[in-house]
């Protein structure tokens, strides 16, 4: 009757995920940050204080990132909850990106909302963002009110999008009607965050 | 001018290769049948396999933090079916800053079984067609498709015909080890932690280097070593597990548990996962 318990001689090889390490946790005020967008203008998160505001890591080389944009869904969710006053904005920390490479992403797909230029990754780093796209949902006092996926299923493939629930859509029909978010955090999926060394 | 024209021949015939080397995939996939041969009213076995070029490397079912599983469309003519496509056992690999991906380097090969109705007209060989796209990934990630097909002709089956399989499916979990049975799954809302019990016989305790792959569900994270227990009558394995609160529907997939066992062998396991989560 042995039922003590007898070995610890396990490895400790579990990839402990950086999903929930780094950064602001959900209900944590959401760091200030001030960046610059594609057409050279300095943008802060403060400039939008009372305002519910997405930030969606962004690159346009990640074939998940693609998947969004070629099919439009991103520019039509954006534009969808802009015309609730929902701020949207896209920040690139891939090491090799700039201004300039910004700006020519944004043209290609029609993006006319902010695409801030993190190439140095240190806004990426403060919020730990991990993944593109990795999106943060942050509520009208300026807390992180989600932080996750774009949406349920993990797949570069425009299929998906139609069965696929869209947990940041989600979560800002719920702040919008003054309720807690349910699904305030979940794993997000994509290419990793190209930051430099 | 003759000189010249063959010159500039042999310039576009360079140049029209150099585009295609370009539009050309980084992973070739291949359809292959286990047997060359194959009768109405019978099953068999198919691959699919990837050459994955070095560096890159693809995806299991739960792609770890980042990419996505391969995804395969069949087109099978009529009378013919097919079952789940079925992954073989994925291994770490260190991606980008601290994150860890699930999934294969060099090659993977994704197994399925192919049922031919007994009224399969056998005037026609049997042309089994899939469309497969999946995601690669080196520090860049690209999302690559391709056009597969095999074609079986009618006749008795050629038993070991394709020497490959065995290797193939040496790569596979065992998939009927673990009953759902021997699983217990805990969680505990709203603390968002639960536990994936899993009972395995007394041999168990000279397994080593137990290391379990979570479930393709993007609200559960193992974030904790697995550790063992002693238990009447075999060896409990506990691998504790995150849960994201707001998750109320059903989950039915599987873990993946790999170890060592007693003769340094590699086992690999697949473990149903399967929990109803309460309303809050």
């Amino acid at each position: 009757m042995r039922t003590a318990k007898i070995s610890a001689v396990l490895l400790s090889l579990v990839a402990v995920s950086s999903l929930w390490a780094k950064g602001p946790k959900v209900g944590e005020t959401a760091p200030d940050f001030s960046l610059t967008d594609q057409n050279g203008k300095t943008v802060k998160l403060s400039d939008y204080a009372g305002k519910i505001v997405v930030l969606e890591w962004f690159n346009d080389g990640c074939p998940f990132v693609q998947k969004q944009y070629n099919s439009g869904a991103m520019n039509k969710l954006a534009a969808k909850y802009a015309g609730q006053g929902v701020v949207w904005l896209a920040i690139n920390s891939t090491h090799t990106a700039d201004v300039a490479h910004n700006a020519s992403a944004a043209k290609k797909w029609s993006i006319d909302r902010p695409v801030l230029d993190d190439h140095d990754g240190s806004v990426g780093r403060l919020y730990g963002a991990t993944n593109t796209p990795n999106m943060f949902v942050i509520d009208a006092s300026g807390k992180l009110a989600y932080r996750g996926a774009i949406d349920s299923i993990a797949s570069a493939d425009e299929s998906d999008l139609a069965s696929a629930k869209n947990y940041v859509a989600a979560a800002i029909d719920e702040l919008l009607a003054g309720k807690p978010v349910t699904m305030s955090e979940t794993k997000p999926y994509g290419c990793t965050v190209k930051y430099g060394a | 001018m003759g000189g010249m024209l063959r010159v500039s021949t042999v310039a576009l015939v360079l140049l029209s290769l150099v585009s295609l080397a370009r539009a050309e995939n980084r992973v070739k996939a291949t359809l292959i049948s286990s047997t060359p041969t194959a009768l109405p009213g019978s099953t068999f076995d198919v691959a699919i396999h990837f050459t994955i070029p070095p560096g890159w490397h693809m995806y299991w079912i739960n792609p770890g933090d980042t990419g996505a599983p391969p995804k395969v469309k069949w087109n099978l003519p009529e009378g013919v079916t097919v079952g789940a496509v079925r992954f073989p056992a994925p291994r770490r690999i260190p991606v980008g800053n601290n994150m860890v991906a699930f999934g294969y380097e060099n090659e993977c090969t994704l197994l399925s079984t192919i049922t031919v109705d007994k009224d399969f007209d056998a005037e026609r060989p049997i042309e089994l067609a899939a469309n497969v796209q999946w995601v690669v990934c080196a520090d860049e990630c690209v999302m690559e498709k391709q056009d597969v097909s095999a074609e079986v002709k009618i006749g008795p089956p050629v038993q070991a015909a394709n020497d490959q399989f065995a290797a193939w499916r040496s790569q596979q979990p065992q998939r009927e080890r673990v009953s759902p049975a021997d699983v217990y799954i805990c969680v505990g809302h709203p603390a968002g932690r639960g536990e994936l019990s899993v009972t395995m016989p007394h041999e168990f305790e000279s397994a080593t280097e137990i290391e379990f792959f979570p479930p393709p569900l993007d609200f559960v994270t193992f974030d904790r070593a697995p550790n063992l227990h002693a238990i009447v009558g075999g060896m409990m394995v506990v691998q504790p597990f995150r849960v994201e609160p707001g998750q109320h529907s059903p989950a039915d997939t599987v873990a993946m548990m790999t170890y060592l066992d007693g003769k340094k062998q590699r086992q690999m396991i697949e473990v149903p996962f399967k929990v109803k989560f309460d309303k809050p």
